[in-house]
């Protein structure tokens, strides 16, 4: 435990250094013309290019550098793709296709020096490496010897990997999160959903804190939700932003085998106050949904329209911790299976809060289950700062007035999206 | 005691036989609980039917069966039998004493068990402490008396008779360490009902005497995590302030809230008295036999299907340098004792090379009771509770009042395995070698496929490399 203090501090230390670095950065990105390309122009983004150069959160001088990567190779790209490239939010789109070698070795001989790649994360990198996460350097048939040594390194890492999760020989925190398995495996099953089926957008990845704490507050919906798995992957992967989501689950989502482990292991814990607070006071990014089960059960005509907003304990581990709040507004979960019916009696039997009926289930049987590919936007509002307000964190009315400032913001924030969005799929 | 101090020996023993001492565990422990904190073993159903068991047939012949009915012979025996005294390492780090002096005369209850033995072992082993009296309502095994060393005397009592009111007074105790808390119902010793009674009125009793005594200063009483209980609605992490959602279902958490609501009453009524209880994890170490350790050491251990959970141990020396602490120094307050950070169950399971066997969450209770008996003990419902649920607690209150930080579950884990590495169906090297086979024949047959790619490329140009950089590119999962 101390290794990962001192490792964390090291982290923190090093991220404040570069702080200046990401400033920069950020202002490139607010220059940056924003990116509003053709919804289906994601789908031809070339799958070599797919996964993210690296994925250790906060490191500053790895964005610049991942950016000005991108800015770079914009010539390399035909026409279309060229006017997107230029976007800052999403350099990775536009990476190249054909990265020669020695890039890559100089990308990791700068990941160990960057102090952010603690022991755990630095290990699982090169995991991710082999496994596909990180950039392939397919399609250079010129260096085939250089190729058959990646792909050497790629197998040995995959199976020092199975060793290491057959030895039991990783690390779990105190909430069951497990960095490893959920950087090698849980997030990149969610990469195609995120990139090829809901093609989600993200904007105000600037909004996020780096590498203090934050709690990210989201409108919430869609049946089943998987706006939650999308936040946590957008926060996974967006080169701005890079950090793990823990989220806040509803006590249904522990209650039931498997899920729960799910859930625990990619980061998320109960929703209640002194899991939040520990968290926040550890200085984790946090994601919430304070609708809970009103907003992933509200009916297809009601969609994005904001439920009420449970009794603000969000908002109470945000005061008590002095922690910004991010608003977050996700459109396009609504469409992915719309709530038509809900069959009371079922639910009730089977002890969930609703049973859904949509368009296609139950009647496609397990068919039914695929949700439809609606285009989805995610953006991160500009955070509402709490610290002044730190001891009020039990007055009833600073803590309802807040809620329904950030209710507000999210509420306008999904009339521009749907705006901005010319229809859903 | 029905039986007279010196038939006693010849049952003390009785849970634990016909079950082998584990290898390399240099001290059997006498009494299936002995070490642990969750070891709770048989309740409910399982627990009543034990009891008539014993009721009807009387296990064990004539004294097997110590009844609970009080009026016990309270013989006084000085340890005559011990068997060479460990040599007594003197002037172990202990935290200077603050408000109170280091007591003059300790009391040590359940010394006939490991846990009791050993801690006033170590306080021997002090020589600030002028004298140790161990009290128990058995005489201590060979092997537990063979810890003891010749400076802790022992007295055979129950401590629901009035012996111990009498010994706080004629003695001038100053400091009562109070261990003899079972975590486990043991069918020799009237199974559940038995086991409440011992612990729940053994302590009320206990209590009771204390509050007479004169000179008493410090009282130190071992509680468990299992005082949470465990499920789905409670934090991940508790802390010494988290209550309990619901009372838990098992005994033995139970009789731990029980036990506790006993001392906050106490502390009401002695505010000069400092009150420290310790909430131990499960106890682990290399020397540690409890169910836990026992449940590990099986070649194929039994999970619950589709559940995780993220479990806690305190290694067994960190458990007595904190309770030696809590004896020298003023601590009063209540304090979780685990090894900071947590192992998941599939985690130690795979750490320790055994096999796991996921059964769903009701086949388990039957499981448990078909296994009765059979090697391993069964669970109890807290148990299976905590198998479900995990249980983790914060540490940094202990940390921060003793100024000494117990070694992490997973180190303390690591300590168990050293121990007991040797009988697992999937030992780390094995998988070490068989990694490194697999690699060394991967690679030979990549070095096959590119010399013959290579010399291909020779007779006919460009193609075929490509083709086979594509190929390469597909196979690779997502």
């Amino acid at each position: 435990m101390a290794a990962d203090d001192t490792a964390r501090n090291a982290t923190r230390q090093g991220a404040s250094q570069s702080g200046t670095a990401r400033g920069a950065t950020r202002a490139d990105a607010a220059r940056g013309t924003r990116s509003d390309s053709p919804a289906r122009a994601a789908k031809s983004a070339p799958r070599a290019a797919k996964s993210a150069p690296a994925q250790a959160p906060g490191a500053g001088a790895r964005r610049s550098d991942s950016t000005t990567r991108a800015a770079k190779s914009a010539p390399t790209q035909g026409g279309a793709r060229g006017t997107r490239s230029g976007s800052p939010t999403r350099p990775i789109k536009s990476a190249p296709t054909k990265r020669p070698a020695r890039s890559e070795a100089a990308e990791r001989s700068v990941r160990s020096a960057d102090p952010v790649a603690a022991t755990t994360r630095s290990r699982s990198r090169d995991d991710a490496v082999v496994r596909g996460t990180e950039p392939r350097l397919s399609g250079s048939y010129a260096s085939d010897l250089d190729e058959l040594d990646i792909w050497d390194a790629r197998v040995a890492g995959a199976l020092a990997f199975l060793r290491r999760r057959l030895t039991g020989q990783y690390d779990v925190d105190e909430f069951g999160f497990d960095p490893e398995l959920n950087d090698n495996l849980l997030q990149p099953m969610l990469h195609f959903l995120y990139r090829d089926w809901f093609r989600v957008e993200v904007s105000g990845a600037k909004n996020v804190p780096l590498d203090s704490a934050g709690l990210v507050v989201a409108n919430h919906s869609g049946t089943i939700a998987l706006d939650a798995l999308m936040l946590t992957h957008a926060v996974h992967v967006e080169p701005q932003i890079r950090r793990d989501l823990r989220l806040l689950g509803a006590d249904l989502v522990f209650r039931v085998p498997f899920m729960s482990e799910f859930a625990r292991k990619s980061g998320a814990t109960l929703a209640c106050a002194p899991d939040a607070e520990r968290l926040l006071r550890r200085g984790e990014l946090v994601g919430v949904f304070p609708e809970g089960f009103k907003g992933v059960g509200k009916p297809y005509r009601d969609r994005y329209k904001l439920q009420r907003f449970g009794r603000g304990g969000f908002v109470s581990a945000a005061l008590a911790t002095g922690t910004p709040i991010v608003p977050v507004a996700i459109v396009g979960a609504e469409e992915t299976y719309p709530l038509l019916g809900n069959i009371k009696p079922l639910a009730r039997l089977l002890g969930i809060p609703y049973f859904p009926v949509t368009p296609t289930f139950p009647w496609l049987g397990p068919l039914g289950l695929i949700p439809l590919p609606s285009k989805w936007l995610i953006e991160f509002c500009p955070p509402v700062e709490t610290e002044h307000l730190r001891d009020h964190a039990d007055d009833p009315m600073v803590v309802f007035n807040l809620a329904d400032q950030v209710r507000e913001i999210i509420q306008q924030t999904l009339h521009e999206l749907l705006a901005r969005r010319p229809d859903a799929f | 005691m029905t039986g007279d101090a010196t038939t006693a020996p010849a049952h003390g023993n009785a849970p634990d036989n016909g079950r082998p001492p584990l290898a390399g565990g240099l001290v059997a422990a006498p009494h299936a609980d002995v070490a642990t904190a969750h070891a709770e073993v048989v309740t409910g159903r399982a627990d009543l039917r034990a009891a008539r068991v014993d009721g009807s047939f009387g296990f064990g012949g004539p004294n097997g069966y110590s009844g609970t009915n009080g009026l016990a012979a309270s013989a006084a025996v000085t340890a005559a039998a011990i068997v060479d005294a460990p040599p007594a390492t003197v002037g172990s780090p202990v935290a200077a004493a603050s408000r109170h002096e280091v007591p003059r005369v300790v009391l040590v209850t359940g010394v006939a068990r490991y846990l009791g033995a050993a801690v006033a072992a170590r306080l021997a082993e002090d020589p600030r402490i002028e004298e140790i009296i161990g009290i128990d309502a058995a005489p201590p095994s060979a092997d537990v008396a063979a810890l003891l060393p010749a400076r802790v005397r022992v007295v055979c009592a129950d401590i629901r008779t009035p012996e111990p009111a009498k010994l706080l007074i004629a003695e001038r105790i100053s400091a009562v360490v109070h261990l003899a808390i079972a975590s486990a119902a043991d069918p020799h010793t009237g199974g559940r009902a038995g086991m409440k009674e011992h612990n729940v009125i053994g302590t009320m009793q206990l209590l009771a005497a204390c509050q007479q005594a004169p000179d008493l200063r410090k009282v130190v009483v071992r509680s468990s995590t299992a005082a949470y209980g465990a499920s789905f609605r409670d934090p991940a992490v508790f802390t010494e302030s988290t209550e309990p959602r619901a009372v838990p279902r098992g005994g033995y958490a139970r009789d731990v809230l029980d036990i506790e609501g006993y001392v906050r009453g106490f502390r009401r009524r002695r505010p000069d008295v400092s009150a420290t209880v310790l909430r131990f994890a499960p106890f682990i170490g290399e020397r540690a036999n409890t169910t836990l350790t026992r449940y590990f050491s099986q070649a194929v251990v039994p999970t619950v299907f589709g559940r995780d959970p993220r479990l806690q141990f305190v290694h067994a020396d960190d458990a007595l340098e904190i309770l030696h602490r809590a004896v020298i120094g003023d601590h009063p307050g209540t304090f979780n004792v685990a090894g900071a950070g947590t192992i998941t169950l599939s985690q130690a399971v795979r750490r320790a090379g055994r096999l796991a066997f996921p059964v769903p969450e009701p086949g388990m209770s039957a499981l448990a009771g078909f296994a009765r008996g059979l090697g391993p003990r069964d669970f109890s419902l807290d148990q299976l509770d905590l198998f479900v649920h995990g249980r983790v607690v914060d540490t940094s209150a202990l940390v921060d009042e003793f100024g000494f930080e117990p070694r992490s579950t997973v180190a303390a884990f690591d300590d168990f395995l050293r121990a007991h590495a040797d009988d697992g169906p999937l030992p780390a090297d094995a998988i070490r070698a068989a990694e490194s086979v697999l690699l060394s024949q991967i690679r030979q047959v990549r070095a096959g496929i590119s010399a013959r790619v290579r010399a291909g490329e020779r007779i006919i140009t460009g193609r075929l490399p490509g083709r086979d950089s594509s190929k390469g590119d597909g196979g690779d999962g997502r």
